[in-house]
C-alpha cells in the first residue's frame, strides 16, 4: 500500500470517527431502566433447560437426505434392460421358449429388435442388458432384425460359434445334427466367432456362411460383386502349359484307377433334395449356398511324405467317377486353356501340365509357388486358368479343386474368382486350409442386380477362372508346388 | 462505641466487567434462576443502545430487545468464551436489527410511502448542524449492506475493538478487519458526494486539529 492510499484510510477513518463522535452525542443512550423489567415470557425461555446438541450425524441429516434422494432420482432414471414380449406359438419357461413342428415365436423386444423363431426351434434369452441381448439357439433357425441404435450391443450363441451384432438382419440355422450351422445375412455386419473362424470372421449383407463341425469345413459364399481390377500385370503372358514327360507306370495306373470304359460306366444321380430342405433353402435370401456337386467337401488327407509315389495319381479313387467330369481336368495341354504365366517375380510361376501327380485323372496343372508374407507382393498369389471359351457362369457352382505342397505348417486361404475383360467377380474365402492335403473349393455366382444403365453383367461371358491363395498364418516364408487337378461348374 | 476507631477505609477495585461477564455467563449457562434478571438488568441498557445506534433517531426498540434477549437466553449454550459475553450478545443484536431492516425494506416495498422512505422521528439535540449531519449519515447507511451498516455503527459509533466486533459478527479478524476497511472506504465516499455532510466533516476535522 502506498503512502498517500494509507494517509487516505486514515482521513477516512477520522472522519467516520467524529461522525460517530456527533451521532453518539446526537442520539444520546436510553435512559436507565428504559427496558422496564424482565419480560415474563422471556424469563420462560431463559428457564428453560438447554436444547439438546444435535449429534453430529443428525447435522448432517439433511444432507443424508439429499444424497438419499439423489440416489432414488438416480435409481428411478437408470435406464432399464430391454424387456420383451414372446408371440406366437411356443412354450415357455422363465427365458427360454420353444416352438412346436407347426407353429413360429417372435420375441419383441424394447428397443424395436424382433426375432422371428422358425418351427421346431429352442431359444433362450441368456442376458439383457440396456444395450442389448445375449440370445442362444439351442435348435432350429431365427431369423434377426437388430435394431441399429449407438452402443448396440447383441450376441447370438450357437453350438460352438458367437455372433457379434451391431445392427442387422440375418438368419441363422443350427441343424439337429448340432454339426452344422449356417448364417444367411441380409443387412449390416456381424462378426462370427467360435469354431472354425480363428479370429472371428465378418459376414457383411449378402454373404453365406455355412459351417460344418462333423467335417471341419467353413464357407462363406457370396453373391456375385463385381470386384474391378485388371488380370494381367505387365510382366505376365498367356500361355499354354507345356506337357511334361509322364512317368513310365502313368498308363498302367490310369488303367487301375479306370480299367473299363469310364465313360461308359453307369453314373449314379446325385442324391434328391428333400422337400423340406428344397423349401428351407428356397426361404432363405440371398439364393441359397449350392454345394460343391459331386466331390466331397473336403478330400482325404494326403499322406504326409510329399514324395512322388505311384499313389499319387488318382488318389480321389472311386470319386472320380461322379459324373460329369469337370470341364477342365488339365490331363492334356491341348484342351483348349490357357495360363497365365508370371515371371520369376511372380508368387505362381512356371506353369506345366504335371503327369505325375493328381486327385482324379492323369494330370493336374503344377505351378511353382514362393511365399514370402514379408513381401506384399509375395503373399498371394493367382493361378489364372483362361477357358477355351467365354462362358456363362450366372447362377453356376464353380468348383476347383488343388492342392498345395509346403511345409505342414504352412497355412493359407483360397478363393475362386472369375473374370470378364477387365472384371472380377468372387469374394468366397476358404480360409485356414493346411497344404499337403487335396482341397475342393467351390462357389456360387450369383448375377447381382444390374444398376441402372447396366446392360450387361459380369458373368454371361466369363473368359477366366482364377485361383487366388494368400497365405496366412505364422510360418511365413515358404515355397512348394501348386497343384490344380479341375476345374468344373455347373 | 466510641473507644473504638473505625477501620481506615481503603480502595477496592471493582472487578472488570469481562470477570463479571463471565460470571454471569456462567450462572446463565447453569440455568441460575437469578441470572437472567440480572441479565437484564445489566444489558438491556447496552441493546437498546446499539439498536437505537443503528436505526438511528427514533423510539426505543423495546420490541427487539426482548427478541434480541430472547434468543441470546436459547443460545447461551453457544458461548465458548464467557469473557465475550457482551460481544456474543451484541452479535445476536445485530442480527435481530439486521432482520429487522430487511423486514423494514419489504414493508416499505408493499406499503410504499410517498418519498419511499421511512417515517423519520424528530431528532433531540441542541445542535442543528449535528442533527442534520445525523439525519444525512443515516439516509447513506440506508443505502449500503447491512455488514457495512454494522461494522461503521460498532467501530465507530459504539466504539468496539476489532476483537469484540471480530466475535460479534461472527468472523476471523483479519476478515474483520478487510472488511471494515471496505466499508469505511464505501461509507466515506458517499459521504464525500454529500456537500453539506463534507463541509461539516471538514469543519470537524479542522476542529479536532484546533483542539489538539
Amino acid at each position: 500500500m502506498k503512502v498517500g492510499d494509507l494517509n487516505d484510510d486514515i482521513g477516512r477513518e477520522q472522519r467516520c470517527e467524529a461522525l460517530g463522535d456527533v451521532i453518539a452525542k446526537t442520539i444520546g443512550t436510553p435512559a436507565p431502566g428504559a427496558a422496564g423489567p424482565l419480560p415474563e415470557d422471556v424469563a420462560r425461555v431463559a428457564a428453560r433447560r438447554p436444547r439438546r446438541q444435535l449429534r453430529a450425524v443428525w447435522k448432517l441429516a439433511p444432507a443424508m437426505a439429499l444424497v438419499g434422494g439423489a440416489a432414488v432420482l438416480v435409481l428411478m432414471l437408470r435406464p432399464q434392460p430391454l424387456h420383451y414380449e414372446l408371440s406366437g406359438t411356443y412354450a415357455a419357461r422363465d427365458d427360454a421358449f420353444e416352438t412346436p413342428g407347426n407353429g413360429t415365436a417372435t420375441a419383441r423386444f424394447s428397443d424395436g429388435t424382433s426375432i422371428a423363431v422358425g418351427a421346431h426351434s429352442a431359444a433362450r434369452v441368456r442376458a439383457r442388458t440396456r444395450a442389448g441381448a445375449t440370445i442362444r439357439l439351442d435348435r432350429g433357425q431365427a431369423s434377426f432384425a437388430v435394431a441399429h441404435r449407438p452402443g448396440a450391443s447383441w450376441n447370438v450363441e450357437v453350438g460352438p460359434f458367437e455372433i457379434a451384432v451391431t445392427g442387422t438382419e440375418f438368419d441363422v440355422r443350427w441343424l439337429d445334427g448340432r454339426d452344422s450351422f449356417e448364417v444367411v445375412m441380409k443387412s449390416g455386419t456381424v462378426v462370427v466367432r467360435g469354431s472354425l473362424t480363428g479370429a472371428g470372421i465378418p459376414l457383411h449383407a449378402g454373404q453365406r456362411l455355412v459351417a460344418s463341425l462333423a467335417n471341419k469345413t467353413l464357407v462363406v459364399s457370396e453373391a456375385a460383386r463385381a470386384e474391378r481390377s485388371n488380370d494381367v500385370p505387365a510382366t505376365a503372358r498367356v500361355v499354354s502349359p507345356r506337357d511334361e514327360a509322364a512317368p513310365p507306370r502313368r498308363a498302367r495306373q490310369v488303367a487301375q484307377l479306370a480299367p473299363d470304359d469310364v465313360q461308359a460306366r453307369a453314373v449314379p444321380e446325385p442324391p434328391a433334395e428333400s422337400a423340406e430342405a428344397l423349401a428351407r433353402r428356397r426361404a432363405l435370401s440371398p439364393p441359397p449356398f449350392e454345394p460343391a456337386p459331386s466331390a466331397p467337401p473336403q478330400a482325404p488327407a494326403a499322406p504326409a511324405d510329399p514324395a512322388v509315389t505311384a499313389s499319387d495319381l488318382g488318389l480321389g479313387g472311386a470319386s472320380c467317377n461322379v459324373r460329369p467330369l469337370p470341364q477342365i481336368r488339365f490331363e492334356h495341354a491341348s484342351e483348349g486353356f490357357r495360363v497365365l504365366s508370371g515371371d520369376n517375380a511372380s508368387v505362381f510361376r512356371n506353369p506345366v501340365i504335371d503327369h505325375s501327380y493328381s486327385w482324379c485323372g492323369g494330370g493336374s496343372l503344377r505351378f511353382d509357388s514362393s511365399f514370402d508374407l514379408a513381401e506384399p507382393s509375395f503373399q498371394s498369389g493367382e493361378a489364372v486358368v483362361y477357358l477355351p471359351r467365354a462362358t456363362d457362369l450366372r447362377g453356376k457352382t464353380v468348383t476347383v479343386r488343388f492342392m498345395v505342397r509346403g511345409p505342414f505348417e504352412a497355412e493359407f486361404s483360397a478363393r475362386i474368382v472369375t473374370g470378364q475383360g477387365d472384371r472380377r467377380t468372387g469374394n468366397s474365402y476358404n480360409p485356414h486350409l493346411a497344404t499337403g492335403r487335396w482341397w475342393t473349393i467351390s462357389a456360387t455366382f450369383h448375377e447381382p442386380p444390374l444398376a441402372f444403365g447396366t446392360l450387361q453383367s459380369d458373368l454371361h461371358e466369363v473368359d477366366r477362372i482364377i485361383l487366388k491363395v494368400d497365405a496366412t498364418g505364422s510360418y511365413r516364408v515358404w515355397s512348394g508346388p501348386i497343384y490344380i487337378d479341375d476345374i468344373a461348374w455347373r | 462505641m466510641y473507644g473504638r476507631t473505625p477501620p481506615p477505609l481503603s480502595v477496592v477495585r471493582s472487578a472488570p466487567a469481562g470477570d463479571d461477564d463471565a460470571v454471569l455467563a456462567g450462572a446463565l449457562i447453569a440455568r441460575d434462576r437469578e441470572a437472567p434478571g440480572q441479565a437484564w438488568t445489566r444489558l438491556s441498557p447496552l441493546v437498546l443502545r446499539v439498536l437505537r445506534r443503528y436505526f438511528g433517531p427514533g423510539p426505543d426498540r423495546q420490541d427487539l430487545c426482548q427478541e434480541v434477549f430472547l434468543r441470546f437466553f436459547t443460545r447461551i449454550d453457544e458461548l465458548r468464551d464467557r469473557t465475550a459475553l457482551r460481544s456474543f450478545l451484541i452479535g445476536i443484536c445485530l442480527g435481530v436489527a439486521q432482520n429487522e431492516l430487511r423486514r423494514a425494506k419489504v414493508r416499505r416495498w408493499i406499503f410504499l410511502t410517498q418519498s419511499g422512505d421511512l417515517p423519520d422521528a424528530p431528532i433531540n439535540g441542541s445542535d442543528p448542524e449535528a442533527r442534520e449531519a445525523t439525519e444525512r449519515v443515516y439516509k447513506i447507511l440506508a443505502g449500503v449492506s447491512a455488514e457495512d451498516r454494522s461494522l461503521f455503527v460498532t467501530r465507530y459509533i459504539e466504539k468496539m475493538e476489532l476483537a469484540e466486533i471480530a466475535v460479534a459478527i461472527g468472523r476471523p479478524l483479519s476478515t474483520t478487519k478487510r472488511r471494515l476497511a471496505r466499508a469505511t472506504r464505501r461509507i466515506a465516499a458517499r459521504m464525500s458526494g454529500d456537500p453539506a455532510l463534507a463541509d461539516y466533516v471538514g469543519g470537524l476535522g479542522a476542529l479536532k486539529m484546533g483542539k489538539s
